[in-house]
């Protein structure tokens, strides 16, 4: 199933062209990367398909619909779940709070619910500890729950930001650079932990600058330099790809 | 000269005097939060019932006492001004410098209802609430979109502009001579007019505000307070709609502090818009800081020693703002989170098999970020 699909997408900001007539798709179960230099233009153009900038020209759907500028938290409601690049975790929450409050958008607790401890709203509570009790175990935190999250050490922290992602039922998960910061140890952690979400059905776009990562789990690559789509393909093909080479590289890497 | 001489010797003792008592109580909270994390269910139980009783017992231990008993009405009065500006600043994160405007609102509304129009208190009270909290919607919806130092300049302005209004509009005010011979409220055809009855009905109307306050923090809501507080970017990724909920915070706050005011003017008979000024808003500001922003039993501490504080300074009535002043410097140096901070029984102290030193700084470095 075709989860999004950018049609032609241009973002110009006056007259640069952050993002120049990219065509993007992502199919369900699919681990996709997005890789460039710096300021190739891959954070605008993860902001026009999760509809935080519009797009001056082209449209994004999302699972079939067409997706118009909206907040933040209605994006997430649509279904995409995001991490960030620097961490954003709730500093005076612990890892298990963290966790519980990525179900916000999913649950409907209104105020009397929560005053008057209405049984509706008591079940809603208990199913919302256990869904992320199940994270927690799925992510291997559980024995962290109680510890205040950004007293973790670094690895944990992003993982506790997945959890947290995760928990908000997203159709589509966006790593922005889950990597970045890591030491070798971590990042292999990582790029486990990435093939072992994508095998519970989560489909995953990961921005990231650590090619060995990126190498290691995407199942397709998209590389975006000055705005334009270089190269698509497996990692193979992008490996081998004389222009990707270039981008990075310059000229003479290509020879 | 020599006068400048006194005032410096006397707030250098001063200074000193808090600087100790600050350490020393900071201890103190500590050691009583690390205990009460500690102990069991039974213990908490007991503990809580205890206290209830106490506090239940208050007005007929102190029967013969009026004056400790009218301070400590003041003292539970301010309880719930403190929790009802927690609500925007320890759980909304807002920083609301006009507080003392919905107070205001709830007390001049039960003044000119149950005087002009002879409604009972309990119709006013309730219409103080609706009222305030419609000030609250009014001023949330287009001011929240502001941040930080915005906010808080607009909300004083907001503050000014109200108690103008109360000293301006004579012909329905009656400005600055104020609204004079407020009754009693009744119930079931007895009028409440003892300090006994005014502290039982001030003591119903903080518990409630305490038990909101709890439910509300545990919950979905509570958790997207707390997470638009922490981080707002983050929390609108998590699908969290921080302006709903901020505003949400706001008119809770707004209802609460309405009472508060409702239930002031019956008690005092009077009101006048001198009650309502500036500074009225910065020393619940200040109870809600120097209790810990966010922590319900700190804001109440805080409430309980600012409000026994001018009491107790009567004797130096001259040096009070003084030393509110350095009280609030001091705490901002030596201990930032308030006296009894909204993490104390977090993290660090829930864990008994763990080294306590690392959790302690576990716990340090998320106060201070």
């Amino acid at each position: 199933m075709r989860i999004l699909k950018a049609k032609k997408i241009t973002k110009a900001f006056g007259g640069l062209l952050a993002v120049n007539n990219v065509d993007f798709h992502i199919d369900s179960g699919e681990i996709v990367s997005l890789i460039g230099p710096n300021g190739a233009g891959k954070t605008t153009f993860f902001n026009v398909i999760t509809g935080i900038h519009e797009a001056t020209s082209g449209e994004v759907q999302f699972l079939g619909k067409k997706l118009k500028k909206s907040k933040p938290f209605e994006i997430t409601k649509l279904g995409i779940g995001r991490t960030f690049q620097n961490i954003r975790l709730f500093a005076s929450m612990t890892v298990l709070e963290n966790i519980m409050s990525g179900q916000y958008c999913r649950t409907h607790t209104d105020l009397f619910g929560a005053i008057f401890a209405t049984p509706k709203a008591k079940l809603e509570e208990k199913k919302i500890r256990e869904k992320a009790l199940e994270l927690l175990d799925f992510l291997e935190l559980t024995d962290k729950k109680d510890e205040l999250a950004v007293s973790l050490p670094y690895g944990y922290q992003r993982r506790v930001e997945i959890a947290r992602a995760l928990a908000t039922e997203p159709k589509l998960l966006l790593l922005d650079e889950p990597a970045a910061g890591m030491n070798t140890s971590e990042k292999l952690d990582m790029t486990k932990l990435i093939r072992k979400i994508s095998e519970k059905g989560y489909t995953t776009l990961v921005i990231e600058h650590d090619m060995k990562l990126v190498m290691g789990i995407s199942n397709r690559i998209v590389v975006l330099d000055y705005g334009n789509k270089i190269a698509e393909g497996s990692p193979e093909e992008i490996q081998k790809n004389p222009k990707v080479i270039s981008a990075y590289l310059g000229k003479g890497g290509a020879q | 000269m020599v006068n400048l001489f006194i005032v410096i010797k006397n707030l250098t003792i001063y200074t000193l005097i808090l600087f100790l008592s600050i350490k020393l109580l900071s201890k103190g909270f500590d050691y009583t939060a690390k205990k009460l994390s500690r102990a069991n269910k039974h213990t908490k139980a007991a503990a809580l019932f205890i206290s209830a009783i106490a506090i239940f017992a208050w007005p007929f231990l102190f029967a013969d006492y009026p004056y400790i008993l009218r301070t400590s009405i003041i003292v539970l009065l301010y309880i719930v001004l403190a929790l009802s500006l927690n609500f925007v600043l320890g759980f909304a994160g807002q920083l609301s410098m006009g507080h003392a405007a919905f107070y205001a609102v709830g007390a001049y509304t039960t003044a000119l209802l149950t005087v002009n129009l002879k409604v009972s208190f309990w119709l006013a009270f309730a219409a103080s609430a609706v009222i305030a909290g419609l000030f609250g919607l009014l001023l949330g919806i287009p001011t929240l979109r502001l941040k930080g130092d915005y906010l808080a300049i607009t909300t004083i302005g907001f503050g000014e502009i109200l108690r103008l209004v109360l000293i301006n509009w004579t012909s329905f005010t009656r400005g600055p001579a104020g609204i004079p011979g407020i009754p009693s409220p009744k119930l079931f055809g007895l009028t409440i007019n003892s300090n006994t009855g005014y502290f039982y009905l001030i003591l119903a109307l903080a518990v409630f505000t305490v038990f909101i306050s709890y439910r509300l923090l545990n919950s979905r809501l509570g958790r997207g307070l707390i997470a638009v507080r922490d981080d707002e970017i983050a929390a609108e990724a998590m699908g969290i709609n921080s302006t709903y909920l901020k505003i949400l915070a706001f008119v809770l706050g707004a209802v609460i502090a309405g009472m508060a005011g409702s239930f002031f003017s019956t008690f005092v008979h009077y009101v006048n818009p001198d009650n309502f000024n500036y500074m009225e808003s910065v020393v619940i500001l200040t109870m809600v800081v120097l209790g810990g922003v966010g922590s319900i039993p700190g804001v109440i501490l805080g409430a309980a020693v600012l409000s026994i504080l001018p009491e107790a300074l009567r004797d130096i009535a001259t040096y009070r703002y003084a030393i509110y002043g350095i009280l609030l410097v001091m705490m901002m140096i030596i201990r930032p989170q308030g006296m009894i901070g909204k993490s104390s029984f977090k993290g660090g102290v829930r864990h008994e098999n763990t080294k306590s030193k690392k959790n302690h700084k576990s716990l340090w470095r998320a106060v201070g970020s």
